[in-house]
């Protein structure tokens, strides 16, 4: 695996030595990680925004793991979260993958079982932010086009061909051919099909 | 409100404090003192009211019947007064009346007296003429005349006028002859008639006048002395009683009295014209003794009057005292009675048979029973508990034979809705006025709120007494399982950290190492922990000592006696004699009472009521002790079975399941062995099988 592309992971118990020895775990598959020593000094130190998973231990001092799943929540955090919980605390971490987060691992950890799910966590982020990422640019793409190449756009999406699109706009087939080549060229699509395939997603949150 | 129907046991003499009504000997009539509340509210207050309006209403009635009543007496003695006023006046009046008659009488018989002495003076002048007429010598006639005058001393002298009236003769001689103007009135006025007149001479004297027949026609005059005709003529009684006196018009002719009148007193006068003319005959009476006697009967009357009036008013002043004291002791009364039904005590009489003889309002509420239905009961009463009814005549037998000491007991009551209550009841002899014994009073005390306070009390008592015990082996293993975890899960991503870096082609040998000498900390740190439980388990190694099993059993069920009656389980222990064995008797009470308190749990999860748990202890089988634990629950599931002593396996919602698991423990600790099996007629037997051989403590203690 490639550790330059990898995101963060953030590790917050209150105990040093697991922090210590989750650490040294992650580090030895090439996975860079930060400690809390609780789930106030995460929060504050938020937003984090290389953070692609978060574990977080159930028993702490001050503010316990579910009370600070809940407040990252709140905050519109979105980065996956684990739970480490001892044995009475699983119906707890139940509660909480309920709720949404990621998983949850008991205690003690059974070798790498640990690793697998955070990089599993760490990937579904990666996805995540890939897919968000992907959105923003077509976003950007879509602010440049004009009024009038939207409409042109959203006829041509509707399957209208030039001629139909000239009658319903009532402007001439030269005009809509010029908007048609320039709204391919500002969406960086070769075609009307790949277009659609662009817009599929956008289409599908819009209806 | 319950009504009270003490009144009809108000003949038993023994109240002699609470119920003031109820004093010996008072019969108790109509609303009187009895049905409690009720009388406080009507008696004597025809509005039905209460408070002090009524009150001050009440009072004011009061003095205006008083009023009336005590004016009656005195209008009678104003009556009687007046009327015998009325009769001494009408008497006193007639005695006037008969006073004045009588001097009126007495008046005329003097004048008749004097009358009548006279005529005799008459009747001799008389005799005088005629005998001088028919020619008797003078001489004779004048020893006649001087007797006369012996015999009748009044009469002065007897004296012959002629006819120009000249002395003739006079006896006794040497008289002097009265006035000739005198004598020249009687000739002529003699002349006229044949009968006497008379004159008044001076001195007090009456002349008496007769013409003498014949030529010449001269007079024969009497003087007679008034004074004396009065003291010889007028009779004792008469003088005794009455001053006599004669006058005229000039003044007082004659007179007789023993001592000078009084003005004013009563007199009667008689005109004595003829025979002597102006003049007037006057009796005046000496005392008015009657009137005096009037006076003092009146005096008397009015005294006796005021006296009755005085009397009245003391009699009246000595009612309205006790009216007072009776309005105190009504008062009082009223108290009391509304001290009695505040009382939140109950409170309960009976005589020795047990029949209730009175009950107050919290004793009625206490059991909600009416003060009717209570009252002339015998025992058992509707208030004991079904089960209970054995126990508490027991104790009334037990009452009745201690003698008259006051008693105190706790017992349970049912009220009339089902629900038990325990009370504290306080028994004192109830002695009446002559000292006798009549009975017992009860006070009666709800503690049931007190008892659940105190059993809450016990059950967290114990629920730390536990923590401190058993349970912390539980908790223990929990801390344990949780401190453990830590190292553990440490150690475990060290090792898995460090057998990653070892897969890589050039692994880091400085980070490796760093992270074996981490691993090696973390386990040390597992290491200290699991030390220290056992340093905390030390300090908990069985003492053993000899010990008698049966005392052992004996402690569990005190120490679960409480707990069994809140359950309403019957706790009964059959022991037989077993020899003492080596055992830590702490140990094994508390396997007992978790054993005991697991069947209690059981019964009264199956809601059984009254259910008996037997706890035995016998001699078992290779000199063994055994002791058997047997409930009536429900018996033990199938599924639950087989792992009943594994760890964390409860049938209890909040139990931890280490209980039956310690108690094996324990049990094995002392080389013995725990069961349990089904009883033969449901529920289920733990037995608990101990050697009396001297168990190896040593090859333990050293674990």
């Amino acid at each position: 695996m490639t550790g330059t592309a990898m995101g963060t992971l953030d590790i917050v118990d209150d105990e040093s030595t697991i922090r210590d020895a989750l650490a040294f775990l992650f580090a030895s598959v090439g996975v860079p990680s930060r400690g809390w020593p609780s789930g106030r000094a995460f929060l504050d130190a938020l937003p984090l925004a290389e953070s692609a998973c978060i574990i977080l231990d159930v028993r702490m001092e001050g503010l316990s793991g579910p009370e600070t799943f809940d407040r990252l929540r709140a905050l519109g955090c979105e980065t996956p979260v684990i739970f480490l919980t001892g044995h009475a605390d699983v119906p707890i971490a139940v509660q909480s993958l309920k709720a949404g987060a990621f998983d949850f691992i008991e205690k003690p950890f059974n070798d790498n079982a640990i690793i697998d799910v955070a990089l599993r966590a760490i990937a579904a982020d990666e996805n995540r932010r890939r897919k968000s990422g992907q959105q923003r640019d077509l976003e950007q793409r879509l602010a440049k086009l004009s009024q009038r190449e939207l409409e042109v756009m959203d006829l041509v999406l509707r399957g209208f061909l030039n001629k139909q699109i000239s009658d319903a706009l009532g402007i001439a087939m030269r005009t809509v051919e010029v908007h048609r080549s320039r709204v391919l060229a500002k969406m960086s699509a070769r075609n009307a099909a790949e277009l659609a395939v662009l817009l599929q997603d956008r289409a599908g949150r819009a209806s | 409100m319950p009504e009270c129907e003490g009144c009809r046991y108000c003949g038993f003499p023994q109240w002699t404090s609470g119920k003031p009504g109820c004093q010996k000997g008072e019969v108790f009539i109509g609303e009187g003192a009895h049905t409690p509340q009720e009388s406080a509210n009507t008696s004597n207050r025809p509005d039905g009211g209460q408070g002090p309006e009524s009150g001050l209403t009440d009072s004011l009635m009061a003095v205006r019947r008083w009023d009336l009543l005590s004016i009656i007496p005195l209008v009678a003695i104003v009556a009687l007064v007046a009327l015998v006023t009325a009769l001494v006046w009408g008497v006193a009046r007639g005695d006037a009346e008969r006073a004045r008659t009588k001097l009126a009488t007495d008046a005329l018989w003097v004048e008749q007296t004097l009358r009548f002495q006279l005529a005799v003076d008459e009747d001799t002048l008389v005799r005088l003429v005629l005998d001088a007429a028919s020619g008797t010598a003078p001489d004779i006639l004048q020893a006649r005349a001087r007797l006369h005058i012996a015999s009748n001393p009044e009469t002065n002298s007897v004296q012959w006028f002629d006819q120009t009236g000249a002395l003739i003769a006079s006896v006794p001689e040497g008289m002097d002859p009265p006035g000739s103007e005198q004598i020249a009135a009687l000739l002529q006025s003699s002349a006229k008639t044949a009968r006497p007149v008379y004159g008044i001479a001076n001195e007090g004297a009456a002349l008496m006048a007769l013409r003498r027949s014949g030529e010449d026609g001269g007079l024969i005059v009497a003087t007679i002395s008034l004074p004396m005709i009065l003291d010889r003529h007028i009779p004792w009684w008469i003088a005794e009683q009455y001053a006599v006196r004669i006058s005229d018009a000039s003044g007082t002719l004659a007179d007789r009295a023993r001592r000078p009148v009084a003005d004013g007193a009563p007199s009667h006068s008689i005109s004595f014209d003829p025979p002597l003319s102006g003049t007037v005959l006057q009796i005046t009476a000496y005392d008015r003794t009657a009137a005096l006697g009037n006076a003092a009967l009146m005096g008397a009357i009015i005294a006796l009057s005021a006296f009755s009036v005085l009397a009245l008013l003391v009699v009246q002043r000595s009612a309205q005292h006790r009216r007072r004291a009776e309005e105190r002791l009504r008062a009082e009364m009223a108290f009391r009675r509304s001290m009695e039904e505040s009382l939140t005590v109950g409170l309960r009489a009976k005589d020795h048979e047990g029949r209730i003889l009175y009950v107050n309002a919290a004793f009625c509420k206490l059991v909600g029973l009416s003060a009717r239905a209570l009252i002339g009961q015998m025992p058992p009463m509707p208030y004991w508990p079904a089960d209970a009814v054995e126990e508490t005549l027991a104790r009334q037998r037990a009452l009745a034979a201690g003698g008259a000491v006051p008693q105190a007991f706790e017992t349970r009551f049912m009220r009339n809705n089902g629900t038990e209550i325990n009370v504290q009841v306080f028994e004192a002899p109830l002695i009446d006025a002559q000292g006798t014994h009549r009975g017992w009073m009860g006070s009666v005390i709800d503690i049931t709120e007190a008892k659940e306070t105190a059993r809450l009390a016990r059950a967290q008592d114990e629920s730390i007494a536990r923590t401190g015990r058993l349970v912390t082996l539980g908790e223990m293993a929990s801390s344990l399982a949780h401190e453990l975890n830590q190292p553990l899960s440490a150690i475990a991503s060290y090792a898995a950290g460090s057998l990653n870096l070892m897969a890589q082609a050039q692994p880091d040998l400085a980070l490796l190492r760093q992270a074996q000498e981490k691993l090696q900390v973390q386990t040390r740190r597992a290491g200290q922990i699991i030390r220290g439980i056992q340093d905390l388990v030390k300090k908990r190694e069985p003492s053993f000592s000899q010990v008698q099993l049966a005392e052992v059993v004996q402690n569990t069920l005190a120490f679960l006696a409480a707990d069994a009656r809140e359950r309403h389980v019957q706790l009964d222990a059959s022991l037989a004699e077993v020899p003492p064995l080596l055992a830590d008797p702490i140990l094994l009470e508390q396997v007992l009472i978790n054993l005991v308190r697991n069947g209690m749990e059981a019964m009264s999860a199956n809601h059984q009521r009254g259910a008996t748990l037997t706890v035995s202890l016998a001699s078992g089988e290779d000199g063994t002790a055994v002791i058997e634990i047997a409930d009536q629950g429900p018996g033990i599931a199938a599924e639950v079975r087989d792992r009943l002593f594994d760890p964390f396996t409860s049938t209890k919602a909040e139990g931890m399941g280490m209980g039956l698991n310690i108690c094996r423990s324990i049990i094995e600790l002392h080389r013995g062995r725990l069961g349990h099996r089904p009883g033969p007629t449901g529920g289920t037997i733990f037995s608990v099988i101990l050697p009396v051989r001297k168990p190896d403590t040593s090859a333990r203690a050293a674990e």
